[in-house]
């Protein structure tokens, strides 16, 4: 399943803190599709998948871009 | 056009404050205030009270480090395709919320760079301050998590990207050209200043670095407490350690808490005018410095921020909020007070609109 989060005209750290709440709110195995359009939103995202260790992908479309992270089980919830 | 970068390295961030570190302690070495090589709120106090906006004649200079920072940035953007003009966000709450970060600013006696300067010149009240900083950020988080959100930008006409850059020309050309109507101080703190060009010139290397980096001072608390993320902070480690060396090696390093130049040793207020800086900063979206960088890059948003900076730091002088080395005034006290009050309460009404 895939959630959308439209961070789209928004900027640090709001895209940051969404991120982390569709993050925490996805069950194992969904993806979560973020969308940035504001330069330095894009590089804050993935530093929110690079800290939980999260394996993401960043596809860029005409507009914005879209950065799409896989939630698998999450470090810190790995015991 | 060049595409932008995928990634900026943390090699390059800490070579950012490297340079920024080591580039601010030469800047007193070559006249700057101590302990005041770069600090973006007493720059723009200094350059609002050249506009003749304040009347403290000891802080009135166009400090043209911060044109720099803007052009800096402008040139970065642009070159990279990241100039875009763009706003929309809530702009007057940005505005107040700038004066505010100023108010807490010039109660310290310095930004969140500032407050590491001082560190690297052996000034304690540095670590009051960014223990302020830290403070502010992590209360800011919690807002965050509650819903914070100034609301989205959206793109501007390209013409309106312009003006800021426009205008940080016109004060270059003040500076270097000094019309009557600009004033610039013969004694104090204004007086000190290096030469334009070499001013001008780190800003420029140091607004090109931070644009490419994403540099902010208070971001760097922020993502740590919120990610356990150091790409951020690394810049501030950085620039504490290049300045810190450079001290030593120039003689400009001092270990105390008293008597430390521009400096005041009120430990509850230098934390409380720094928590305030650091909330607002972290509502903001970024430090002083990463509002003027923003508004190189076309950010109307954060040009209200600068506008609002420069507005409070007037304020601050005309009804004597500021700090002296005898510590804050008592209008200054009332002032964080007040400011912190309006800021939390932005932060639990400013929420997303459904969209």
């Amino acid at each position: 399943m895939q959630t959308t989060v439209n961070a789209r005209g928004l900027s640090c750290p709001i895209p940051q803190q969404m991120t982390l709440d569709a993050i925490r709110a996805a069950k194992q195995g969904d993806t979560i599709a973020v969308l940035v359009d504001e330069p330095g939103a894009r590089e804050s995202v993935i530093r929110v998948a690079k800290a939980l260790r999260l394996p993401y992908t960043l596809g860029k479309k005409s507009d914005h871009d879209e950065i799409h992270i896989s939630k698998e089980e999450l470090w810190t919830e790995k015991r | 056009m060049v595409r932008s970068r995928l990634f900026t390295s943390t090699t390059l961030i800490i070579l950012a404050g490297l340079v920024l570190g080591i580039f601010a302690a030469l800047l007193v070495r070559w006249d700057n205030p101590p302990n005041m090589g770069i600090c973006v709120a007493c720059f723009m106090r200094d350059t609002v009270g050249a506009l003749g906006l304040h009347k403290a004649g000891t802080l009135q200079y166009i400090r043209p480090e911060i044109i720099g920072l803007v052009l800096g940035s402008f040139v970065a953007a642009y070159v990279f395709g990241e100039f875009r003009a763009r706003g929309g966000s809530s702009p007057l709450v940005r505005f107040l919320l700038g004066a505010l970060v100023m108010v807490g600013a010039l109660v310290f006696l310095g930004c969140p760079i500032r407050a590491t300067l001082r560190l690297a010149g052996g000034d304690l009240n540095g670590i009051t301050g960014l223990g302020g900083v830290a403070v502010g950020a992590l209360a800011g988080i919690l807002f965050l998590k509650r819903g914070y959100n100034l609301g989205r930008a959206t793109k501007m006409p390209t013409a309106q990207g312009w003006i800021v850059p426009l205008v940080a020309i016109v004060l270059l050309l003040f500076v270097i050209v000094t019309p009557w109507f600009i004033l610039s101080s013969i004694k104090g703190p204004g007086s000190m200043h290096a030469a334009i060009g070499i001013s001008v010139g780190i800003g420029l290397l140091v607004g090109v670095l931070a644009q490419r980096t994403r540099m902010c001072f208070v971001g760097a608390w922020r993502d740590l407490f919120l990610l356990r993320d150091g790409y951020l902070m690394s810049a501030v480690v950085a620039t504490l350690l290049g300045a810190l060396v450079l001290n030593l090696a120039l003689g400009q390093f001092d270990l105390g808490f008293k008597g430390q130049p521009i400096s005041h040793t009120s430990h509850l207020w230098n934390f409380l005018g720094m928590a305030l800086v650091g909330l607002g900063a972290t509502f903001l979206g970024g430090c002083p410095l990463r509002q003027l960088i923003l508004s190189g890059e076309g950010d109307s948003d954060a040009a209200m921020t600068v506008l609002g900076l420069f507005t409070g730091a007037a304020f601050v002088h005309n009804f004597g909020l500021a700090s002296s080395a005898a510590g804050p005034s008592d209008a200054g006290k009332w002032a964080v007070m007040l400011g912190l009050a309006i800021t939390i309460c932005f932060g639990v009404l400013m929420r997303a609109r459904k969209s």
